[in-house]
């Protein structure tokens, strides 16, 4: 919630018993949540300057911005576009104790071998074993962090590409690897990985000037079992 | 203590808007602002990103905030809707940065 004065300045602050906090910290954080520049802040009615803010915490999960400066709007639309862009599977085997990355390392082996056998003709691959720090990667290592060998992992191998076909072929190749490394530790879901077709992402700006709006009332159908 | 890790002076939140990412960088003490800038060089930053990141590195200061805003071109192979990354959004790569070594002499 926020309550706004006439010379701009913000009091944020939230229902008591909600949980949460609202505090200086929570407050820069969302700041600079998903920003590019900060100096121009695009919205359709002013250019926000993020570095004019000030900040004051008034205690109380209330938080006090003043000082905030900015320009007249901009001559653009933010605009979220997505088109289709082929199929996608990932697919995920787990693996325990004892000897569990070596189990892994044996499943990526086959996995990678079927791929070749069956010709399957794909745009991109990737393998990953969940549990050895395969999201930050080499980072981990160079942070000089202990990293302990994991007692339990996930295989994980996604693909995409542009002929369903292969990629279906692919997804119904989960449950063969029971025939793989012994210890198979069942599936996420069921013996297929999911098929599911890609729309890609394009967010982009338009001239204002392209856009016309237009308010439309519809009568909704009423909805059996709603409640006031 | 000698901070060793960014994570021993600094929190980060990060969000990715198509093939890009944002990593928003706070420090917890604001007398560790001018370190922060020292550490956080794009080229450094890049150098740290240098397996994934395809693109470049842009760092905006926000001194009001005691913050720096990195954002890093074609990292997420693609974008979240097509990229193949357990991570396709991007949310870890604020946790990634803070596993920064601090490497300055004392």
């Amino acid at each position: 919630m926020a309550e706004v004065d006439a010379d701009g300045t913000i009091v944020l602050m939230k229902a008591e018993g909600t949980g949460g906090v609202v505090n200086t910290g929570t407050v820069t954080e969302q700041l600079l949540h998903e920003i590019n520049d900060p100096r121009c802040f695009l919205t359709p009615d002013v250019v926000v300057d993020w570095t004019t803010i000030q900040l004051e915490d008034l205690g109380g999960d209330r938080v006090r911005l003043w000082g905030i400066r900015g320009a007249p709007a901009p001559g653009t639309l933010k605009l979220s576009i997505t088109y289709r862009d082929g199929w996608r599977t990932i697919l995920m085997w787990p693996y325990t104790w004892p000897h569990a990355m070596q189990k892994a390392q044996a499943a990526v082996r086959k996995i990678e071998h079927t791929v070749q056998r069956l010709g399957l003709r794909l745009e991109a691959t990737r393998c990953d074993i969940f549990g050895t720090g395969a999201i930050h990667g080499r980072r981990l290592a160079e942070s000089g962090l202990p990293t302990p060998e994991p007692v339990e992992v996930f295989v994980r191998f996604a693909a995409r590409g542009t002929r369903r076909a292969d990629i279906e072929r692919l997804a119904a190749q989960q449950a063969p690897m029971h025939k793989g490394p012994p210890g198979l530790a069942g599936h996420i879901a069921a013996g297929k990985g999911p098929v599911t077709p890609i729309y890609s992402h394009w967010p982009t700006v338009v001239p204002i000037t392209v856009v016309t709006p237009c308010v439309a009332f519809v009568e909704a159908p009423e909805v059996q079992g709603a409640t006031a | 203590m000698t901070p060793r890790l960014l994570i021993d002076i600094a929190w980060a939140h990060s969000g990715d808007k198509g093939d890009c990412v944002n990593l928003g960088v706070v420090v917890r003490d604001p007398a560790d602002y001018p370190l922060l800038l020292r550490v956080l060089t794009p080229e450094r930053v890049l150098r740290h990103f240098s397996d994934i990141c395809r693109g470049q590195v842009q760092r905006y200061e926000l001194p009001n905030l005691h913050a720096v805003n990195l954002v890093l071109t074609q990292i997420l192979d693609g974008g979240p809707m097509r990229s193949l990354r357990m991570d396709p959004q991007g949310k870890t790569l604020g946790d990634s940065l803070l596993l920064m070594p601090i490497e300055e002499a004392a």
